[in-house]
């Protein structure tokens, strides 16, 4: 299979007060020209800080491991440079929490001009062009009028689309969204499926989609990795998985969902500073036993395109 | 934008300036010492003056008046644009003010200059260079200057600059030459706060969201600092400035006094000392309106730096 991003062992650590924190460890996929792969797990997985890794975005002091190979070349290895040219025009970053995510003293129109000057290359007459039709394809009703707004007079769905729009400026061939529909509710997370949908006909882009939502990832992804504490315990075709979970980790979260009776899992995720030596989900499965407290599992095949990380598949 | 907020603010602003004049003419009123004897005294010299030409000498000022009705008497010239004569210098009030404001004008812009620069400056590349050695310099140097007073800076300025190397005047006024030292001296001391503010601005908006946006859209550091940060850094910023400037114009006395300097502060402490009702009286007041023009102008400089001001949502952060 023909990849555009491989991810080769890729880990990253940050020094705390307690301690380091392992927040992503050993992670490997890939995604390939034109497909959707959602990184789905609960708050404080690690899988925010694997989206920032990917485009080296976290503050100096971060410890990263492992390849991130795009287009064949690894991002890691660059130089500051060279992964500039890539931020933006080979692969857009959509960051969480729109309200942060935009500047509050610079209006829509300067902060999308200036994308489209950078990512795009786009200046004066025709970069405005460009962004009234961007602007207008994310079914924003009077793109003009947008442009001089500042970020506090949109609501919360604009402000996302407003983001979305910024990330489509360098048309690029990846794209990379956090939680894009965080703190939204459900009608306004149609409309980000939309235009993420709107996105990605618009650039022909494959991308990496980061949620907590389980329901978004299944409308968007077509294939899904599930992250807990830090590293992938199942992966495989985002249908597959809703159809058949087989890490006890996803039919839990499946069984947690309102529509298959809201039955809440237990417990909470280990610390990523302490790692327990053996499974990391044990203290939590129905099903451990003493040989999974005793020997960390690796990730098996179980059938076409699908690998878990449980000894039950042995 | 809005206009009657701002409208609003000015005209509590020009009450506030008229109580602070009433207050000091109620203080002065009620402290120990008669205006027109002290003021013969000071003409004839300490020889002692005869009670009655005391008395004529008060009648003639209006100081025979009640405190209310003098107060009043005041007011209504203000209103028509008479602030009176100063019992000592004998000209109008306003003249005298107007004479010793460049002096007093020119040492706060200079002295605000300094700062800014300094405190600018230092907080930006302190926080761009964060834990190394500019940065421990520099909060080596801030914390000195908060806590070295500035009229013992200005007495070692005064001794090493103009007494032991002779490069600027001690006692005659030269105009800017006379400036030079005392606006050092008051901007090395105004910039610590500045630098502080800077510092913690820079450092705190280089974690927020957006900063990470920007970066992800392949802005290099540059970039990133002059277009998204400064902009954001520039709020307290700007309320800093403004209320050193309107300190440094009112505020300045102690240096003054030092630098032996034609201005307001000097003026108005010698005023005091004599009791001269119409001089401390304008002088109060003419300096509270400049204090609202600048406050007047700091706002709508808020204004138009963060529009979340315009929307009354900054006192919600």
């Amino acid at each position: 299979m023909e990849e555009l991003l491989k991810l080769d062992h890729v880990s990253t650590a940050f020094r705390s007060r307690s301690g380091l924190v392992k927040a992503v460890c050993d992670v490997n996929f890939t995604v390939a020209p034109g497909q959707i792969v959602g990184l789905v797990g609960e708050t404080g997985c690690g899988k925010s800080v694997l989206g920032q890794t990917i485009l080296r975005l976290l503050p100096p002091g971060v410890e990263q491991s492992g390849r991130i190979l795009f287009q064949g070349k690894d991002l890691m290895t660059m130089s500051e440079e060279e992964i500039r040219a890539v931020r933006g025009k080979k692969i857009a970053y959509i960051n969480q929490n729109p309200t942060e995510a935009l500047n509050p003293v610079l209006k829509i129109g300067t902060q999308l001009l200036e994308s489209l000057r950078v990512c795009g290359g786009l200046r004066g007459g025709e970069a405005r062009r460009q962004a009234l039709e961007i602007l207008a394809s994310l079914s924003f009703d009077d793109p003009e009028e947008i442009m001089n707004k500042y970020p506090m007079e949109l609501s919360g769905g604009m402000k996302q689309r407003a983001l979305t729009a910024m990330a489509m400026c360098g048309k690029p061939p990846f794209l990379i969204a956090d939680e894009p529909t965080k703190g939204l509710d459900a009608l306004i997370r149609g409309q980000v499926i939309e235009s993420l949908e709107k996105f990605v006909d618009f650039t022909g882009c494959s991308g990496l989609i980061i949620t907590h939502d389980l329901k978004f990832a299944r409308a968007m992804c077509d294939t899904l990795a599930l992250m807990y504490a830090g590293e992938i315990v199942e992966c495989g075709p985002a249908k597959k998985l809703f159809s058949m979970p087989k890490h006890p980790y996803l039919s839990a979260l499946l069984a947690s969902m309102p529509q298959n009776g809201m039955h809440v899992l237990k417990g909470s995720s280990c610390s990523l500073i302490d790692m327990p030596e053996g499974c990391r989900f044990a203290d939590r499965c129905p099903y451990a036993d003493g040989e999974c407290r005793a020997r960390h599992p690796e990730m098996r095949s179980v059938g076409e395109d699908r690998m878990v990380r449980c000894r039950r598949y042995d | 934008m809005k206009a009657l907020p701002i409208l609003k603010k000015l005209l509590v602003s020009v009450l506030t300036a008229l109580f602070v004049s009433f207050l000091t003419y109620g203080l002065l009123y009620i402290s120990p010492g008669d205006p027109a004897e002290l003021l013969l005294t000071e003409k004839m010299g300490s020889m002692g003056v005869q009670k009655e030409v005391v008395q004529r000498y008060a009648e003639q000022l209006g100081l025979n008046k009640g405190f209310l009705e003098m107060y009043r008497d005041w007011f209504v010239n203000m209103l028509h644009g008479d602030l009176g004569t100063s019992y000592k210098t004998g000209n109008p009030v306003l003249t005298d003010f107007l004479s010793r404001l460049g002096c007093s004008a020119q040492l706060a812009l200079l002295s605000t200059a300094i700062s800014l620069v300094l405190g600018v400056g230092l907080g930006i590349l302190s926080a761009r260079r964060r834990n190394g050695i500019i940065d421990r310099l520099t909060r080596f140097f801030s914390a000195v200057s908060l806590s070295v007073p500035s009229f013992w800076l200005a007495i070692l300025f005064l001794w090493i600059f103009a007494m032991k190397l002779g490069w600027f005047p001690i006692a005659d006024y030269q105009g800017i030459r006379s400036l030079i030292l005392p606006g050092v001296v008051m901007g090395v001391s105004g910039c610590a706060g500045l630098i502080r503010v800077t510092r913690s601005g820079v450092l705190d908006n280089l974690s927020e969201g957006y900063v990470v946006t920007a970066r992800a859209r392949g802005l290099n550091d540059r970039q990133v600092f002059l277009g998204h940060v400064l902009k954001n850094v520039m709020l307290p910023v700007v309320t800093m400035v403004t209320s050193s400037l309107i300190a440094h114009i009112g505020g300045s006395v102690i240096i003054e006094n030092i630098f032996s300097l034609p201005g307001v502060g000097n003026f108005l402490l010698r005023a005091l000392r004599s009791k001269d009702f119409p001089a401390i009286l304008g002088f109060v007041f003419l300096m509270g309106m400049i204090v609202v023009v600048l406050t007047t102008v700091a706002d709508l400089l808020y204004l138009a730096i963060d529009p979340r001001v315009r929307e009354g949502m900054y006192e919600k952060k």
